[in-house]
């Protein structure tokens, strides 16, 4: 989905997805090992998910703007 | 129905779409860490997810919506990765399930999941991991002014005439 898609918003989806894979996986972990450190870590992971998110959407939103597209690979010169 | 809905978030071409199924991949995903016993984490995905990153990605599908059927990226030199990636997954993920024991013990305990204290999180955070949290509150500033800064106004008019004028705003309306 990260790799398939053309539309900006859908490959963020897709990374979010990601984590919240990566969530499943270290909750499930931890709780078999009867420790903490898989509930913390999936804090944290969720914190860096919401930040990368802000950041991602913004740049998207920027980028909508100056080239009147979301495709992925329209975006393809930095200045002029 | 977790998977279910991640599997139409993935197949759809509304975007619309994608954006409500995504919400219930989110709460899916809450209700299988109640499931595992992390009711803290779940609490937190609620609401850092279904009440922050989805609002911000609603609001990005309404505010990029120039066309709303996605279609799939035909260009050959994205899609040979992707499948080999894809692959690669797959083939990883089944010589793992069927050939690894990672845990043999799981299917004999029939003990019950043990409800983790939100008081041992706390203590956790503010002990062992106190230095993560605070960097965690520090970054989470940094990312707010960062957000702020890139989508405001100020960035599109600080780009000088003379870039800006013959620059990819027309060529890219092609």
């Amino acid at each position: 989905m990260v790799l398939s898609k053309r539309h900006t918003i859908l490959v963020l989806m897709g990374i979010e997805l990601i984590f919240n894979a990566a969530n499943i996986n270290m909750i499930a972990f931890g709780q078999y090992n009867n420790s903490m450190q898989g509930q913390v870590f999936t804090l944290f992971v969720i914190m860096i998910a919401a930040c990368e998110a802000a950041v991602g959407l913004a740049i998207i939103l920027n980028v909508y703007r100056y080239f009147r597209s979301v495709e992925v690979g329209k975006a393809n010169e930095m200045k002029n | 129905m977790t998977v279910s809905a991640a599997l139409f978030l993935a197949i759809t071409k509304n975007i619309v779409y994608a954006a409500f199924s995504f919400l219930f991949v989110l709460l899916g995903v809450a209700v299988l860490f109640v499931f595992a016993g992390a009711e803290f984490v779940a609490v937190t995905q609620i609401m850092m997810y279904v009440g922050g990153v989805l609002v911000l990605i609603i609001f990005g599908v309404m505010l990029t919506a120039s066309y709303s059927a996605d279609k799939p990226n035909t260009n050959l030199s994205v899609q040979i990765p992707a499948i080999v990636l894809a692959l690669v997954i797959v083939i990883g993920l089944l010589y793992s399930f069927t050939f690894i024991e990672i845990m043999p013990a799981l299917a004999t305990d029939n003990q019950p999941i043990n409800i983790t204290k939100t008081q041992q999180i706390g203590y956790l955070l503010l002990t062992d991991y106190v230095l993560p949290f605070e960097a965690s509150g520090i970054l989470l500033m940094v990312a707010l002014i960062a957000a702020a800064m890139i989508a405001g106004n100020n960035m599109i008019k600080s780009i000088p005439h003379n870039l800006s004028k013959g620059g990819g705003k027309t060529e890219s309306n092609s």
